[in-house]
């Protein structure tokens, strides 16, 4: 993976595990950020209307990885509980 | 980057010590990367000489271990923007695998060949993100998560590349 993929999820985890820290609603920041990234997706597809074969492949790319992101966010709201239990003393 | 920001989120949640806080970051935040102690004092002291943290006490002895830190007004509030605020999505179109396939055609060199190698170099990478997630440990399973819907993201978009080549170097060849 390449260095800005790893440091939107390191700041995105980050923020999810100080939230819980901090008794604050992760589920909130979560809800937020699967809001920016569908905005961003829109934008793609947007992109891709314009039937320029460079402009839809990187799309593509950014669309598949934004994606990959929301599953990743869902399967976080599905442990926050769990990870709350483990960073909360 | 997020280095001063989480330090001072740990402070949020209560007074401490560079010791303390930087056994916190290495546990909860490192991902297997310790904050080495010189960059936790001098991170505590800029976030000192910018008013988001003060210097409660200096207990006996020396060294910048004596030293409590705890969080000023101003530093709770970039706090408090910082975690409601989203990660930019996906700021950037841009991909060395895109780069490296356009540069290929254009060199006439095979570039398929070089996507089925990534996507071979992918698939052993998914195959050990696997592993990790064996372990049982909730963080570590969480980034092998992270890192193998990147990983399938990538091969989807591979997959399309490959059905694409004739088209793009058409675009690209001279």
């Amino acid at each position: 993976m390449s260095g800005p993929i790893i440091e939107a999820r390191d700041a995105a985890l980050s923020k999810v595990v100080l939230s819980l820290m901090l008794d604050r609603p992760a589920g909130e920041y979560l809800d937020m950020q699967r809001a920016a990234h569908l905005k961003r997706m829109r934008e793609l597809h947007d992109i891709k209307e314009g039937n320029n074969l460079i402009g839809t492949m990187l799309a593509d790319h950014g669309l598949f990885h934004l994606e990959a992101d929301l599953r990743w966010i869902e399967l976080t709201v599905a442990r926050l509980d769990h990870l709350a239990g483990l960073v909360r003393r | 980057m997020s280095v001063p920001l989480t330090l001072l989120g740990l402070l949020e949640r209560e007074p401490s010590h560079g010791y303390d806080l930087k056994r916190d970051y290495d546990t909860f935040f490192g991902r297997g990367r310790p904050l080495p102690f010189g960059q936790v004092y001098s991170t505590l002291g800029r976030l000192a000489r910018d008013g988001k943290v003060v210097i409660s006490e200096v207990e006996a002895g020396e060294g910048p271990d004596r030293k409590r830190y705890v969080i000023t007004e101003l530093g709770a509030t970039e706090v408090d923007a910082w975690l409601t605020q989203p990660v930019e999505p996906e700021p950037h179109l841009q991909t060395v695998l895109f780069s490296k396939v356009v540069l290929s055609l254009m060199l006439d060199r095979p570039a398929g060949e070089y996507l089925d190698m990534q996507r071979a170099a992918h698939l052993k990478r998914m195959r050990e993100l696997q592993e990790i997630k064996r372990g049982n440990d909730l963080i570590e399973a969480m980034l092998a998560d992270h890192g193998l819907f990147h990983l399938e993201a990538d091969l989807r978009w591979i997959e399309l590349t490959v059905a694409r080549l004739d088209h793009l170097a058409g675009l690209v060849r001279r």
